[in-house]
């Protein structure tokens, strides 16, 4: 399938191409197909709006697929905020599975608010025909960047995920410091992937190596206009539950600008830029001569245990028209804290694992390998506090490590290293065997000193096969000793919200809502989880050598959730 | 969505929005949007919820009634007493959280409730014996399925027979919402405590929460207690 369209694609880009050649006195210009997705923006300092999650049929790469999304989009609309600004978010939900929501990158408050709406909270499930309200405050001095949301309800992550629960969410001013670069055209290119069945639905069991379509803002191979010598700005987020991007982009050079929604160092230039499930790129492109070029996710291997992504064309820049006289780019970006030069309060090491058949994941925070369990604090975190975490990665495939709430610095990957060139929420695990005999390793400083994020939330593997087989762990930042639960302005303030919010009526109702919600994620199962069944993968490992996994083989390897 | 409704608030509070637009109150309009989040690793109800109580008895075969779930602090938890682990080890993390309270103040009455969601094998005597293994200050409560089954949905907990327990060795297990529930003396539901439970800051939390209880809800503000909205509530 994926290779049939890829040969459509390609057999357009030629027809371009022709036309491109057709006319000395000046081709007529390709029309564009790309389009931005949907946005709702705040106004205001508020932003209001509503996801409904419904199951029916959608209209994604040409086809018609049965599906769970918000608002009945495959691709819902993007949150634009800015700094400062609240977004009020109810979730309604009218599918037949519980859900619930993950505003990703967001340096946010992950607790319940006092007036009972819910924060970034992953912990609440929003039940079959329930309703959530999520209230957002993001504060003033948040990182403006490319974010995005999704459902992060355990064990249902990658399928719902895949199946279209997942948009994007910008909070505008990431360009505004750099007189050069506004009013550039702005491209946001979400990719997201999907495996669609037989009968036109998502599969049960999805095994990442199996072909997907992969798009972009739900379209596939779109034709994208630039002038020659014109500079856009490309925000990239990959959005989608388990695939690996490593993007080039045919006679060009991404310059990268940000990353997963902090605004860089220095410009950095690269011929390729590597998108892991949950990062983003923003990236600015100057067009070269006229002419089609490819924009290509290039063949991908996630390592011996891990899988296999084909090379595809995910969209087709054309450069035509007037030239214009390309801009210069900046040279010197506004400066980024350093965390290297603040004290490093503590320092853990955390090692990914998984089980010999490559079912089963793991996270071992220091006290032994285990699957998720939302009832166990894995680490304890002093609120104001800087550490480094070294992130080992024990297996024969990658992994990506991801922390809510905060933002880090990669400082070694590997022993090697690594120049600073700003925060991020994601970064790739190599893995055991890749370039070395021991367990990839890479080093980061987390910033844990934003009061806000007090509170209970997890770091995990955002391949999201590997989430919802149990490679999430629980953090809990708590206050230093000498913090006040409840500033005296904050007092103030739930008083004046008791006088002038909401009615007695509706903030019962929502306190029911969160009560239900709160409940329902507190709920134990005693069942063990659905085995995962890739064969081609157990095939794979078979015919490998017995990897040295020492704390694996446990009692628990079915895979069961705690029992109680 | 929802979307606050400006026709039933009251005079008091248009008379406090004009005073916010007179910019005694600094900031934008909406002064809601600076809440802060509540203190507490789980919910905290923004006004107690009432609850009903019927046909419910301890494990002494009292009857339990709506005055009985008032009067003081109550620590709430739903199980059964085959339950494997996380009813035990709750009940030895509450009967830590009493003592701590204790320790801070002990003159804030308090106990923990163990509400069985098994009364087809928890009779009266299993019960007792359960809970004295958690030491003084545990009450089971127990009473048909039925009933247990309204009391337990005012709490929106949720339990049943686990699909694979029929295959375990005590017979069956049972899935079912794990949190503890706090039960202010006015037998209102003040706040769920999520798991795990940090001891000692559970204990904090039930201090404040009472400590804002006593005081009628309202905090002090500038010195002076205000008493907008509030309604100290006893049974």
């Amino acid at each position: 399938m994926t290779t049939i369209r890829t040969g459509v694609a390609l057999l357009a880009v030629a027809m371009l191409s022709a036309c491109d050649s057709s006319n000395d006195s000046g081709p007529p210009l390709v029309a564009e197909t790309f389009r931005n997705p949907p946005e709702v923006r705040s106004a205001g300092g508020e932003l209001r709006t509503l996801l409904n999650v419904a199951t029916g049929p959608v209209q994604v790469g040409g086809q018609t697929v049965t599906t769970t999304v918000y608002n009945g989009m495959y691709i819902p609309p993007v949150l634009r905020l800015r700094p400062g600004d609240t977004l009020f978010l109810d979730i309604d939900n009218r599918s037949s599975d519980p859900t619930n929501l993950h505003l990703h990158g967001l340096n946010v408050s992950p607790r319940i608010n006092s007036d009972a709406t819910v924060g970034d909270n992953i912990f609440v499930s929003v039940d079959p025909a329930n309703r959530l309200s999520y209230r957002i405050a993001i504060p003033s001095t948040h990182n403006p960047g490319l974010y995005w949301y999704h459902t992060h309800l355990h064990m249902l992550a990658q399928r719902q995920v895949m199946g279209g629960l997942s948009g994007g969410l910008i909070i505008d001013g990431i360009l505004d410091p750099l007189p050069q670069l506004q009013g550039l055209v702005e491209r946001v290119m979400l990719l997201k992937d999907i495996q669609v069945t037989a009968q036109g639905t998502v599969p049960d069991d999805i095994s990442p190596s199996s072909p997907s379509i992969r798009m972009v803002n739900g379209q596939v191979n779109p034709t994208l206009s630039i002038r020659p010598g014109e500079t856009q700005f490309f925000r990239i987020a990959n959005i989608g539950s388990d695939v690996y991007y490593r993007l080039r982009l045919d006679g060009h050079v991404f310059h990268e600008i940000a990353r997963d929604g902090n605004r860089a160092t220095q410009l950095t230039t690269r011929q390729e830029i590597l998108i892991p499930p949950s990062s983003r790129a923003e990236v600015l492109v100057q067009a070269a001569s006229p002419g089609s070029f490819a924009l290509r996710a290039q063949a991908f291997n996630t390592g011996p245990a891990g899988d296999s992504y084909d090379a595809t064309i995910i969209a087709t820049l054309i450069a035509q028209g007037p030239p214009v006289t390309p801009i210069t780019l900046p040279s010197v970006l506004p400066a980024v804290e350093d965390f290297r030069t603040l004290p490093i309060a503590r320092q853990r090491t955390i090692t990914f694992t998984e089980s010999s058949d490559g079912n089963t994941f793991y996270i071992d925070s220091g006290n032994g390998a285990k699957q998720f369990d939302a009832n166990v604090i894995d680490s304890t975190i002093v609120q104001g506090t800087v550490e480094e975490w070294t992130i080992l990665n024990a297996t024969q495939e990658l992994h990506t490590f991801h922390i809510h709430q905060t933002d880090f610095q990669v400082t070694e990957i590997n022993g090697v290293a690594q120049p600073f060139l700003g925060h991020q929420d994601n970064v790739n695990l190599p893995y055991q065997g890749q370039e070395t005999p021991a367990p990839g390793q890479v080093k980061v400083i987390i910033d844990f000193r934003n009061p806000i994020i007090v509170g209970k939330f997890v770091y995990h593997c955002h391949i999201l096969e590997h989430e919802d087989g149990g490679m999430m762990a629980v953090a809990e930042v708590v206050p230093p000793p000498t913090l006040a639960p409840l500033t005296m302005a904050g007092r103030f303030m739930k008083v004046m919200n008791q006088v002038v919010g909401p009615s007695d009526a509706e903030r019962a109702a929502r306190a029911e809502e969160t009560l239900k919600a709160v409940q329902a994620g507190s709920y134990c199962r005693t069942e063990p989880a659905k085995p995962r069944v890739r064969v081609t993968r157990a095939d794979r490992l078979a015919q490998s050598a017995p990897l040295q996994r020492p704390q694996l083989d446990r009692g628990n390897e079915g895979g069961a959730v705690a029992v109680r | 969505m929802t979307s606050p409704s400006h026709q039933d608030r009251n005079d008091r509070r248009t008379l406090l929005l004009a005073i916010i637009a007179a910019g005694v109150v600094p900031g934008r309009t909406a002064a809601a949007h600076t809440l802060e989040p509540a203190p507490i690793n789980g919910f905290e109800l923004p006004e107690p919820k009432a609850l009903q109580v019927a046909s419910l008895h301890t494990h002494t075969g009292a009857p339990f009634s709506l005055r009985d779930l008032g009067g003081r602090w109550s620590l709430v938890f739903f199980g059964f007493t085959n339950c494997p682990d996380v009813c035990p080890t709750t009940l030895a993390d509450l009967r830590r959280v009493r003592a701590a309270i204790g320790n801070a103040n002990e003159a804030v009455p308090n106990r923990v409730l163990f509400v069985t969601i098994d009364p087809a094998r928890d009779t009266d005597a299993r019960l007792a014996e359960y809970v004295a293994r958690f030491g003084p200050g545990v009450t089971a409560i127990n009473g048909s399925a039925s009933a247990i089954k309204v009391f337990a949905d005012q709490f929106r907990v949720k339990y049943e027979i686990a699909a694979n327990g029929k295959a375990t060795k005590g017979g069956y297990l049972f899935d079912h919402t794990a949190s503890v529930s706090l039960v202010g003396p006015d037998a209102r539901l003040h706040a769920i405590f999520t798991l795990p439970l940090r001891v000692t800051a559970v204990a904090d939390d039930v201090l404040r929460i009472h400590a804002k209880h006593r005081a009628g809800i309202c905090p002090s503000i500038s010195g002076r207690n205000e008493t907008l909205s509030c309604t100290a509530r006893t049974v």
